[in-house]
């Protein structure tokens, strides 16, 4: 039989069955959510076409995919099942997205190489772009796919994504799919002169691409000619298919009320099921009683699938706390006690850090440095990175364009792809445009996917203050951090320990926050013996930096040393704890100190409120408290931002004299 | 003519008993023999029959006193006698000096719960004027402190107040002080103290007489005696096979029960006969060779408790006396029906946890034993058997045997070869056994 649009008669009922799945499977959703058995469901009625053309053109076991919330349809086109999809929408424990931890429609397979997708808007595009030079690393012609609706174009991480993407000649196609209505808000109030395919312009090597999203036939040869573009490594493309919504934005939405009759039912006239009947029967391919057939053994096999998904177990109530971080650390780590004690060469911590990573990047040959001012004879604004570039090349050792979520995302992409990204935000002060990704992407993933899909990255954040860097580079951000579940934060004092837990770090198999105190990096104070490249730190495991009987302090970072001289000054015997890391926070140490000596003070840079010392001072309370003889106290810094002149500094951050007096009344109780 | 009514001496290391209840009051008559009160010592419950016949004509206990051994501790008159001032002067100022003896025991030896079982400590802590940190709170908890006892303590803290340094001094300087009549003192408050700092939620209970001897028994043996443990796995199969076979036959011939503890009591005779210094008594520096062995047997009691009934002169008996004397004796103890010197003078001690399913167990000797063998739980195991035709590994009941014993007497070369014959005595238990 001859083809139609190169497409065999077999290969466009294939097409077709999957676009009406996704239709039925939408419809029975509504149904199930409306007899209290699901809480949510957003479909893809109406996306069907340009989803089945663009995951023709996607190989499930090479490529990879970032779909958003609308393209149960792509999914679909990819391999999942409605079993499967029905396991999602029921929350039960088999359900291959997220084992029902996600709402319904936020897909993930690790079998159709679908990473997992979190709610946000934008997101995903970075990650895309991340697993792209990763897929351009491997010279295996495989692509990354993302998608989102037109209103995601108005996110920052979009064009950051576009400009990377376009600057790298990345393998990856960015899907728009307009259905010019971003929930309620339609495009003309979002995007500038309505048109997706005109801000697109101008980024270099990205190929466009404006077609009928409608219109199977026409939207599959764009992502053709996409996918081999890429495949071919042109560059990247981005497609924005026009499409109709044929539901309200979700269950939890009327699209009557912000949409007139007339256009829903100018919608329905370009139902791309209708057109792609209409056109197969016009053209005499399949008549419209094989498509009738073909309607009711779909329809039946998704109510005996529903059947049989309603019978499927939830998941186990004990299972909630399961695959936040991983379990198996397979780490060979040093006894802790022993790398102070080492008789080597002393180094100060920014070169503690530089020897940690040249040897990290000697040992895995998938671990890359990237961030601002990073590479070359630079070798970043602290030189941590010095000399890295020359020594293990451009491919490895990179610049960033100049934007912490490009950071953070693109380095969450090559991670979920086996890669060790070991990023740089030049200051803890920038940190906050990474944020969504952070907390929402590079914390999540390992949950969200029970398992299935993490990122074991190692973002390095220089940190703090006594530098003159006033408001915006002296900030410290832990207090900020040890609230977030999902990630490891170290925060060294001195450089054996900064050494010995970053190079743990590099080898960790989840997230890590590695804050670097800018201030030590060339004190003599915090250098040391540098410890040799086998020597790595376990994450949670303080260390008694003085013993003594009438106080604790406990202590990390910058204020370690500051407690040592407070101490020293007042002669009084004292355990100095620092923590090293704050998640895992060595709680076993705490306590045994605490019920020896049963006075306490807390001391930290980060400011007051919410800093860090509010939390370790509430679980003694809560665990220690009859062993207490006086209130815990806390020094930190003062709630305000951080000023420039030295008099003024010297009023806001913690200072030594404030330690003693903290010891002082303590002691004095 | 008045009868006494007197403690009786529960034997030779016996010095005081406690009544647990009066059957008969002022005025009621009973006949001789009668039961008219019931004591509790630290081996048994004994009820104590009437002297005399006639009516009582006085108590001068109350129940849960106790009173030394020998103590007059009620009257019994001719019907309407009154009780013979003139007569019983000596006996009475006795009398007087014991009763306040005995309470300044029980105040001193019993302490707070006593008088105020339900006392709240943290409570108590609170009423104060004075603010103590959750620290000197729990120390004071655990010491035992009373509130005037800490109200009255110096402090140095900020505006005088307690700190952990000023308790900690206070609670030394105490120690030494009171160390003259402390000994004893200390040593009582601290059994009771200990226990009652847990939990505040708490309730306090008193120790029922027998437990209480339990207690200071077990304490005094451990401080007596160089414990030792040697354990091993004997092979029972056979055992329990000739218990099989033969259990039918003392049933209706004998109609007494044949049990494994009667077949290992059996057999730890043998051995104690080959291993004799197992059945001695250590008196100062002498050793004491027993001529019998009284083979005590421990029986829990359905109150918690524990008694150890004695087979005396065990090695005269067949295993069907052992059987009968083993079944009687444990009958009565549970019905607390046993006679005073039925508890008294074993020279050797046996134990089974194994039939509350312990594996072994850890015993504390029994004073003045030198010996005492614990009987772990019997269960089928793969064993490795060396047969004609190579190792094979064969389904057989093991148990495991330990043997507690004093090293201030016996080494750990004799202890276990106790044991290898022992097990040698159970492993040749065949169809060859007299019955």
């Amino acid at each position: 039989m001859s083809k139609y649009k190169g497409f065999s008669k077999k290969d466009l009922l294939d097409v077709y069955s999957k676009m009406y799945l996704s239709r039925i499977l939408d419809q029975k959703q509504l149904i199930l959510l409306k007899q209290g058995k699901g809480f949510f469901h957003i479909g893809a009625s109406g996306h069907e076409a340009a989803e089945l053309a663009a995951a023709k053109n996607i190989n499930n076991k090479t490529d990879f995919s970032y779909p958003y919330y609308r393209e149960q349809a792509f999914c679909i086109g990819l391999g999942m099942t409605s079993r499967e999809l029905l396991l999602s929408f029921l929350a039960k424990d088999d359900d291959p997205n997220s084992s029902g931890r996600q709402m319904p429609q936020h897909f993930g397979s690790k079998k159709l190489n679908i990473v997992s997708q979190s709610s946000p808007t934008g997101t995903q595009y970075l990650q895309a772009v991340g697993a792209s030079f990763v897929c351009q690393r491997k010279k295996n012609k495989a692509i990354v796919y993302v998608s989102s609706g037109e209103g995601t174009t108005s996110q920052g991480d979009f064009h950051e994504s576009l400009n990377w993407a376009s600057r790298e000649k990345a393998p990856v196609i960015f899907h728009i799919q307009n259905n010019k209505y971003a929930i309620s808000v339609p495009i003309e109030e979002q995007t500038s002169g309505e048109s997706i395919y005109n801000i697109t312009a101008g980024y270099d090597s990205l190929s466009r691409y404006d077609v009928d999203g409608c219109d199977f036939f026409e939207s599959y040869q764009a992502f053709k000619l996409a996918s081999e573009r890429a495949r071919k490594g042109k560059g990247p493309s981005v497609i924005i298919s026009d499409v109709v919504r044929l539901l309200p934005h979700s269950s939890s939405d009327d699209h009557a009320k912000y949409r007139s009759t007339k256009e829903l039912n100018d919608d329905k006239k370009r139902d791309p099921l209708i057109l792609f009947k209409s056109e197969c029967m016009k053209n005499k391919i399949i008549k419209a009683k094989e498509f009738e057939d073909l309607e009711q053994i779909i329809k039946e096999q998704v109510d005996q699938d529903t059947e049989w998904a309603e019978l499927q177990d939830d998941p186990e109530p004990n299972s909630f706390s399961k695959n936040l971080f991983s379990d198996n650390i397979n780490i060979n780590f040093s006894n802790e006690s022993d790398i102070h004690k080492i008789d080597s060469d002393k180094c100060v911590m920014v070169d503690a850090i530089n020897h940690a990573l040249s040897e990290e990047l000697d040992e895995n040959k998938k671990m890359i440095l990237f961030g601002q001012d990073i590479a070359g004879g630079k070798g970043g604004v602290f030189t941590a990175t010095r000399g890295l570039t020359e020594k293990f090349g451009s491919d490895r050792v990179f610049n960033s364009p100049l934007a912490e979520s490009s950071i953070i995302g693109t380095a969450i992409g090559m991670a979920t792809l086996g890669y060790k990204p070991v990023v740089e935000i030049q200051f803890g002060d920038y940190i906050w445009t990474a944020m969504m990704q952070i907390r929402n992407e590079l914390a999540t993933l390992r949950y969200r996917s029970n398992g299935d899909w993490y990122c074991p990255l190692v973002v390095r954040v220089p940190v703090g203050g006594y530098i003159h860097g006033s408001l915006c580079h002296s900030q410290s951000i832990d207090g900020y951090f040890a609230h977030l579940p999902g990630v490891y934060i170290v925060y060294p004092s001195n450089a054996a320990d900064a050494k010995a837990l970053l190079k743990t770090a590099c080898r960790m198999d989840d997230p890590v926050l590695f804050l670097e105190h800018k201030g030590l990096y060339r004190q003599n104070y915090a250098s040391a013996n540098e410890p040799d490249t086998n020597t790595l730190l376990e994450f949670g495991k303080g260390r008694y930096i003085s013993f003594g009987n009438d106080i604790t302090i406990i202590t990390w970072g910058a204020i370690v040393q500051k407690s040592i001289e407070a101490v020293k000054e007042l002669g009084v015997s004292a355990d100095i704890i620092d923590l090293r890391t704050l998640y895992p926070l060595d709680i076993d140490i705490i306590k045994e100190s605490v019920s020896k000596t049963n006075r306490i003070v807390i001391a930290h840079e980060d400011n007051l409120t919410n800093g860090f010392g509010g939390e370790i001072s509430a679980q003694i309370s809560e665990h220690l408290f009859e062993f207490l003889d006086a209130p815990i106290l806390r020094v930190a810094s003062k709630d305000l931002p951080i000023a420039y002149s030295s008099t003024l500094e010297e009023n806001i951050l913690v200072q030594t004299n404030w330690i003693k007096d903290a010891i002082n009344k303590t002691i004095n109780f | 003519m008045a009868t006494d009514i007197i403690m009786p001496k529960m034997g030779e290391s016996i010095t005081e008993g406690t009544i647990t209840e009066w059957k008969m009051n002022v005025g009621d008559t009973v006949k001789k023999d009668e039961t008219i009160l019931e004591i509790s010592t630290d081996k048994v419950d004994s009820e104590v029959p009437s002297p005399a016949t006639g009516e009582i004509i006085s108590i001068l206990f109350d129940a849960n006193e106790t009173v030394e051994v020998g103590t007059v501790i009620g009257v019994i008159g001719e019907k309407g006698e009154k009780i013979n001032k003139e007569d019983n002067s000596e006996k009475s100022d006795l009398k007087d000096k014991d009763l306040i003896d005995t309470n300044k025991n029980i105040t001193s030896s019993i302490e707070i719960p006593s008088n105020k079982p339900d006392i709240d400590l943290k409570n108590d802590y609170k009423v104060s004027s004075r603010f103590y940190s959750p620290l000197v709170r729990s120390i004071a908890k655990k010491e035992g402190l009373h509130l005037t006892e800490l109200d009255n303590i110096l402090g140095t803290g900020r505006g005088g107040r307690v700190n952990k340094l000023d308790i900690l001094s206070y609670l030394k300087s105490k120690e030494t002080s009171s160390s003259h009549d402390a000994i004893t003192v200390n040593e009582e408050s601290k059994k009771s103290r200990v226990p009652l700092s847990q939990d505040l939620d708490s309730k306090v209970e008193v120790m029922d007489p027998i437990r209480k001897k339990i207690s200071e028994h077990m304490i005094q043996s451990q401080s007596i005696s160089a414990h030792v443990y040697s354990t091993i796995d004997i092979d029972v199969t056979n055992l329990l096979k000739v218990k099989k076979t033969y259990s039918e036959v003392y049933k209706d011939k004998h109609s007494i029960k044949l049990t494994v503890t009667s077949l290992l009591i059996d057999a730890c005779i043998k051995a104690l006969s080959e291993f004799p210094l197992l059945n001695t008594s250590i008196v100062d520096t002498n050793i004491v060779h027993h001529k019998n062995i009284n083979m005590g047997v421990a029986v829990a009691l359905e109150d918690n408790n524990l008694i150890v009934p004695v087979i005396k002169s065990s090695e005269e008996l067949n295993l069907i006396g052992l059987s009968r004397s083993l079944e009687d004796l444990s009958v009565r103890a549970r019905n607390k029906q046993l006679d005073l010197e039925e508890v008294q003078g074993s020279t050797f001690t046996i134990t089974n946890p194994g039939v509350f399913g312990g594996l072994f167990g850890i015993p504390i000797i029994n004073q003045p034993n030198v010996g005492i063998l614990s009987i772990g739980k019997i269960q089928k195991k793969p064993v490795v058997k060396e047969t004609n035709f190579g190792d094979s590994i064969v389904i057989r009941s093991m148990m495991y045997v330990t043997l507690g014993y004093d090293h201030r007497l016996i080494d750990g070369a004799y202890g276990t070869k106790f044991l290898s014959y022992l097990s040698q005595v159970i492993d040749s238990y065949g169809d060859k056994i007299e019955i």
